[in-house]
C-alpha cells in the first residue's frame, strides 16, 4: 500500500512536469506557425540585391527566414524530447486496487456535479485512521491490563463474537418467509412491501387486530412498528411509512413489547435468525385475542383504559402490563 | 373511526339537564379523561312529497367526520356523501321536503381517555332541550362484536347503573356494517326516541 502511494506521488510530480513541458511545446509550435504566417520583415537595402536573388542564389532575407525557421524547429524538437522524457519516466501501475462499484462512480462524466466519490474517499481514509488508532490503543491497553478477578487464576470469560453480516441469497429468505407463513397460517398474513438489496419491509397483519411493519436486514429483524388496522401505512408520496408511531396508546405499548420480543428471540436463536423470525410471528399471532380475552391475572378487560397488552415470551397468555409483576 | 355506543343517559331524580351533564362530566374526569374540544351531531329529517312513498330521510352531520354527511332512509339504505348534501337536497325540494321541527342535535364536550373517546351531549330541538346523550367510542378496534365486552366494562366504570346489558339492536342487526353507519343509526334511534317521548308528554 505504501509503495503504491509513493509511486502515485512520483507519478503526480512527473505529470505536472509533463504538463508544463507540453505547454512549452505548444507555445513553441504556435511560434512556428505564427512565424510562417507573418514571414520575415525584409531589409531596407534590398533593391540592389534583387537581381542577384533572381539569378539563383538565395537572398539574405530568404536565408534569414530559413535560419529563424530552423531555430524554431530546433526549439520544438527540444521541448518534444523533454515531454517524451517525462512520459518515459512515469511508471505504469500494474496493480490497480479493486474499487468495485465506487470505481465506476469515479468514472462518472458528471463527476463534478456531486462530490460523492470524494466524500467516500475522505470517509474511507478517516475510517482507516480510526481503525489504526483503535488497534494501537487496544495493544496499549492490553499491555496495561490489571487483573481484577478474585478467583485464583480466574478464567477470562469468552464472550460470543457478534454475528457478522453475511451476504445471504435472497431466494433463501423468500423460502424462509413462505415457510414461516405456512406455520402461522391465517392468523398472520405476511406481505413483502419493498425490498432493496438486503433490506426488506414486511407487513404482517394479525387478523382483525393490528398491522405490524417489520424491517428485515437479511433475515435479522431490526425494527418493528405496530399500528391499528384503521391507520394509514402509506405516506402521501406513496412510500411506506417506517418511522411514525401509532396514534393509539395500546398499539404504541405493543410496539415496545414487540421490540423487546425481537431482542429476546434474536439473542436466544443467534445462530438461526429464521427461527427467531418464526417465533416472533407466532408471538404476534397470540395477539389475535387482544380485544376479546380478559387478563389472566385480574380477570378484567381493562386496566387504566387499556386491554391486556402483554404476552409472555415463553407462554403467550394475555396479561395487563402491570398485572404481570 | 372506531366502534361506537350511543345511548341516552337518564337524569337522576330532582336534577335538571345542566346538573345531569355536570354529574356525567365529573364522572368522566374522575376516571382520568381529559377534555379535547366540543362535538356536535345534527340530524335533519325529510319526508317525501310523493304520497305513495312515505319514507323518511334522515341526514346526519357528525363533527367527527367533518367532510362527510350521512343520509339514512327508514328502510335501511345508507349513503355517505360530502358536505354539499344539504344544498343538493334543497334543490330537490319537489321530492324531499324538510319535516317541520325536524332538526335535532346533540352538542357538548368531548373527552379522551387513553384510546377511548367519551362524548357527553345535550340533545335539543331548536330552543328546547330534550335530554342527555352519551357516546363512547373505542378507536383501535373495527369490529363491534370483538370489543363489545371491553366497552361494556368501560361503560360500567363510567355509568355503572345505566350500562347496557346486551348488544344494542342496531349493532346486533348489522355487525359488519360501516362504523360510521352504525354511529349514525344509533343517533337516529336516540333522536327518534326523544322526539316520541317529548310528544307523548
Amino acid at each position: 500500500m505504501a509503495d503504491l502511494l509513493s509511486q502515485a506521488k512520483t507519478n503526480i510530480t512527473l505529470l505536472t512536469q509533463a504538463i508544463s513541458c507540453t505547454q512549452k511545446l505548444r507555445s513553441t509550435v504556435t511560434n512556428v506557425f505564427n512565424f510562417l504566417c507573418e514571414g520575415v520583415k525584409p531589409d531596407e537595402d534590398q533593391d540592389n540585391k534583387l537581381e542577384e536573388a533572381e539569378i539563383g542564389s538565395l537572398s539574405k532575407d530568404a536565408r534569414k527566414f530559413l535560419q529563424r525557421f530552423q531555430d524554431y524547429l530546433q526549439a520544438v524538437n527540444q521541448d518534444y524530447n523533454e515531454v517524451e522524457k517525462c512520459c518515459n519516466a512515469m511508471q505504469s501501475t500494474t496493480e490497480l486496487p479493486l474499487l468495485g462499484p465506487l470505481g465506476l462512480l469515479a468514472v462518472d462524466p458528471t463527476f463534478d456535479k456531486n462530490y460523492f466519490y470524494r466524500d467516500v474517499l475522505v470517509a474511507y481514509q478517516w475510517n482507516q485512521k480510526m481503525h489504526d488508532y483503535a488497534q494501537s490503543s487496544f495493544n496499549f491497553m492490553q499491555s496495561n491490563e490489571t487483573k481484577k478477578s478474585i478467583f485464583p487464576g480466574g478464567k477470562r470469560r469468552v464472550r460470543a463474537m457478534p454475528q457478522r453480516f453475511q451476504i445471504v441469497n435472497p431466494q433463501l429468505i423468500h423460502l424462509a418467509l413462505s415457510s414461516v407463513q405456512n406455520q402461522v397460517k391465517e392468523n398472520v398474513v405476511l406481505k413483502i412491501i419493498s425490498s432493496a438489496g438486503e433490506t426488506r419491509v414486511i407487513q404482517a397483519t394479525v387478523a382483525k387486530v393490528f398491522v405490524a411493519t417489520i424491517l428485515l436486514h437479511n433475515s435479522v429483524m431490526e425494527k418493528v412498528i405496530v399500528r391499528a388496522l384503521s391507520e394509514e401505512s402509506f405516506q402521501e408520496a406513496g412510500s411506506y411509512d417506517i418511522v411514525r408511531d401509532s396514534q393509539f396508546e395500546c398499539m404504541r405499548r405493543i410496539t415496545d413489547h414487540a421490540m423487546a420480543a425481537i431482542l429476546e428471540y434474536s439473542t436466544l436463536h443467534q445462530a438461526s435468525p429464521e427461527l427467531a423470525l418464526k417465533y416472533i410471528l407466532l408471538w404476534l399471532s397470540s395477539y389475535k385475542t387482544l380485544f376479546i380475552e380478559k387478563c389472566s391475572v385480574c380477570r378484567k378487560h381493562l386496566r387504566d383504559g387499556l386491554p391486556p397488552l402483554w404476552r409472555d415470551f415463553r407462554n403467550p397468555i394475555a396479561c395487563h402490563d402491570f398485572c404481570r409483576a | 373511526m372506531g366502534v361506537t355506543y350511543v345511548s341516552q343517559w337518564n337524569i337522576p331524580e330532582g336534577k335538571n339537564i345542566q346538573q345531569g351533564v355536570e354529574e356525567l362530566q365529573n364522572k368522566a374526569e374522575k376516571l382520568g379523561a381529559k377534555k379535547s374540544g366540543l362535538f356536535v351531531v345534527e340530524c335533519e329529517s325529510f319526508h317525501s312529497t310523493n304520497a305513495q312513498n312515505l319514507k323518511t330521510l334522515h341526514t346526519i352531520h357528525n363533527s367527527e367526520y367533518p367532510a362527510s354527511r350521512f343520509a339514512c332512509f327508514e328502510d335501511g339504505s345508507f349513503l355517505v356523501t360530502d358536505v354539499m348534501l344539504g344544498t343538493f337536497l334543497s334543490k330537490l325540494r319537489s321530492v324531499w321536503q324538510p319535516k317541520k321541527g325536524g332538526k335535532i342535535e346533540s352538542k357538548g364536550q368531548r373527552y379522551e381517555f387513553g384510546d377511548f373517546i367519551i362524548k357527553i351531549g345535550i340533545v335539543s330541538m331548536g330552543p328546547s332541550t330534550k335530554g342527555i346523550a352519551l357516546e363512547l367510542e373505542y378507536a383501535p378496534c373495527r369490529f363491534p362484536l370483538d370489543c363489545w365486552e371491553l366497552m361494556t366494562e368501560m361503560l360500567h366504570e363510567l355509568i355503572d347503573d345505566q350500562a347496557p346489558a346486551s348488544l344494542p339492536q342496531v349493532i346486533a342487526q348489522k355487525p359488519d356494517a360501516n362504523l360510521a353507519e352504525l354511529t349514525a343509526l344509533q343517533y337516529i334511534r336516540l333522536f327518534n326516541n326523544l322526539r316520541k317521548a317529548s310528544m307523548n308528554r
